[in-house]
This record gives structure tokens, C-alpha cells and sequence, in this order.
């Protein structure tokens, strides 16, 4: 993930705060063709000010709303990086999936029949690391019982043994 | 009000300290000599630190404040070892920073006292379990995990299992894949079910 990347997601989600909020807000363009941190003077300036913004709103007594999509952004961001139109494109087929399930789709979202799947596939591990443990036990038993054995030590440690 | 030596403070972090948009404060100094460590400036005596007292680590960390209320993020201490900073992290959480997610990215080998001055305020325990064999993780670390294994129950008896998130590395030379399914199966059977298995990388970028 570059810095300039980074930036164009920031800048996104400061967008969907300020419409989230009813704050007219319109990002500067950025000239700068290098890489960055996200932390540019402008990026900074934007976020100080929208915050304000919203402050004072809520101060007025308007509670501070948030974008579900700006959360959304974030996964698809981590998943797909740059928010190029192609990757909006793919982000806003995801979403609709994941917000309106269609019959006989496959759905994205841990909705109640996925969350059933994968606690079963849960369950289905914890149990097979169970048996692998208890293989363990067994196998190191084995041994144990194996490297004992009378017949293999020079004298005999069996007390009921003539 | 006093200072801490901090090896950074990383800002906008995504997807790699906890929940949302996370700003990393990161402390100098740990109990711990792992072979394999992501920081090694942290044990380093004469690493070139910054001093910093609550409010100014405070000043910092809310420049993005605005991205934590947009994702539900907020501020990851790690270093290091955080929780050894009991008292100046209460003090930044005092000073306003408990108001967004809080994460502390932790061996959780450390003294309880530590824990007990700071459970209130946590969010989120991201903990570094090594491994639960305490033969592996004395011979990785150099500590005995008796602490690990004593805090991790005493935050499971708190009800906080569910704020635990436990790695568990795959340590070349070290461990294996079996001895991290153990791992997690112990976990699982001390109460915590968030886990991640993962392996380590044993060369600096």
C-alpha cells in the first residue's frame, strides 16, 4: 500500500463524513506527484476543519453520524488497495451483495446461514485437533510403553516379577 | 505529569493494529529477547527514542481523530512491551484517548499489576503467545511463560475473553505446525477463541 493510495482513501472517507453529516465539502486537488505519508499539510488542513465542523454540529445538539460505507471502504481498501473506478465498481457489486443478498446468490456476508457454516467448520477443526492431540497422547505412550519394556533393560524393575 | 521513551509514533495505520484507521504508539523497551524480533530498537540502551509526556503523545494521536470515529478506530500501544507504561497509558486514556478503540499489542509477560491498573480502559488485547509450550517459548523468548499463562486466566475470570485476540507464530527452528495446533487448542480450552496462526519472518526488510 503506498502513501498515495493511503491518501486516496482518507480523502474518501473524509467525503463520506462530510455527506454522512450534511457538511459541504469538496476535496483540494493534489499537485503533488511523489509519494506520501497521508499526512500532508492539505490532507491535515481537510480533516482538521471537517472535524470542527462536526463538532460544532454536535455541540448544537446534531449526534455525529457515520457512514457504514466508510467502514466498508476500509475492507475493501485492505483488500484490493487502490480505489481505482474499477475497484468502486467492484466494491458497490460487493456491498449490494452484502447489504442485499439476492436468492440463490452467493453471499459475502456473515449473514446467519454463513455464520452457521463457519462455526460448524470451527467446531469440525477444534475436533480434529482433539484427535490429533489424542493421537499424540497415544503415539507418546507408545513409546514410552515400547522404551520400558523389560527386555529392554539390564535388569528387571518389575517388583512382581520372580 | 512524567515521560515515556517511545521508538515511534505511526499514524494512519490500516488493517494492521486492531480495528479501523489505528495509530500505533510504540515503547522502548521488553522484557523479552526474541530472536526474531519486528523491533530489536527496543531493547537497544542507547536507541535513539522519543521522550514524550502524556499530553503531547495525546496531542499527536488526535490529529486523526476524525478517521477513528469513521471506522471505529483509534489508538494501538505496542512496542516493545506496553503494558510495562501502565501508568502513562492510563494517563493518555484519561486524558481523552479511552473515548476511541483502544488496543494494547502485548506478550502480556509482565507483572499483573500492570493489567489490573489498565483492564478498565482495553478494548482490545492483541497478544503475542509465542507458543504454549513453555519449553519453546523459554527458549525463544529467554522468560519462562509462566506470567503469559497466569494473566491470560486472570483476564478469561475478568469475562474478557472475548477482548483477547492470541497469535500464535510458526517460529522457524523453534516450533511447528502441530505445536501451533496445540496452541490453539490450549487456547481454546483456557476460553479464548480468537486466534491467528501465522509465521514469522526471520530476516528484516
Amino acid at each position: 500500500m503506498t502513501g498515495k493510495e493511503k491518501c486516496e482513501f482518507l480523502k474518501g472517507i473524509r467525503k463520506r463524513m462530510a455527506e454522512a453529516n450534511g457538511i459541504p465539502y469538496e476535496t483540494r486537488e493534489c499537485t503533488y506527484e511523489g509519494d506520501c505519508l497521508g499526512t500532508c499539510p492539505i490532507c491535515e488542513q481537510e480533516a482538521r476543519e471537517l472535524l470542527a465542523q462536526i463538532r460544532l454540529k454536535e455541540a448544537n445538539g446534531a449526534p455525529i453520524q457515520v457512514d457504514e460505507d466508510a467502514i466498508a471502504m476500509l475492507e475493501y481498501f485492505q483488500k484490493y488497495g487502490l480505489l481505482t473506478p474499477a475497484a468502486i465498481e467492484r466494491m458497490k457489486l460487493e456491498k449490494r451483495r452484502i447489504l442485499e443478498p439476492l436468492m440463490g446468490d452467493i453471499c459475502l456476508h456473515p449473514d446467519e446461514d454463513m455464520k452457521r457454516k463457519w462455526k460448524q467448520r470451527e467446531d469440525d477443526e477444534k475436533e480434529a485437533g482433539m484427535k490429533r492431540l489424542k493421537n499424540r497422547v497415544n503415539l507418546a505412550e507408545k513409546e514410552l510403553d515400547e522404551s520400558t519394556k523389560d527386555d529392554d533393560l539390564p535388569f528387571t524393575i518389575n517388583p512382581f516379577k520372580s | 505529569m512524567n515521560k515515556a521513551s517511545l521508538i515511534a509514533i505511526s499514524r494512519l495505520r490500516i488493517g494492521t493494529d486492531g480495528h479501523g484507521v489505528t495509530t500505533l504508539v510504540a515503547f522502548h523497551g521488553c522484557p523479552l529477547r526474541c530472536r526474531y524480533c519486528l523491533n530489536p530498537e527496543c531493547l537497544e540502551p542507547n536507541a535513539k527514542v522519543l521522550e514524550m509526556s502524556p499530553e503531547e503523545v495525546m496531542a499527536e494521536v488526535s490529529k486523526d481523530e476524525l478517521y477513528y470515529i469513521a471506522t471505529n478506530g483509534g489508538v494501538t500501544f505496542g512496542g516493545g512491551e506496553p503494558l510495562l507504561h501502565s501508568q502513562f497509558i492510563k494517563d493518555v486514556l484519561e486524558l481523552g484517548a479511552s473515548r476511541w478503540h483502544t488496543t494494547v499489542e502485548t506478550s502480556l509477560n509482565v507483572p499483573r499489576s500492570h493489567l489490573e491498573e489498565l483492564f478498565p480502559f482495553i478494548d482490545e488485547y492483541i497478544v503475542d503467545i509465542k507458543d504454549m509450550d513453555s519449553e519453546v517459548y523459554e527458549s525463544y523468548t529467554g522468560r519462562s511463560n509462566d506470567l503469559v499463562i497466569s494473566n491470560l486466566r486472570w483476564l478469561v475470570e475478568k469475562g474478557l475473553a472475548e477482548r483477547i485476540f492470541c497469535r500464535i507464530p510458526l517460529i522457524p527452528g523453534y516450533n511447528d505446525v502441530e505445536s501451533q495446533r496445540v496452541s490453539q487448542y490450549m487456547l481454546y480450552l483456557e476460553g479464548i477463541n480468537r486466534t491467528k496462526k501465522f509465521t514469522y519472518k526471520t530476516e528484516r526488510l
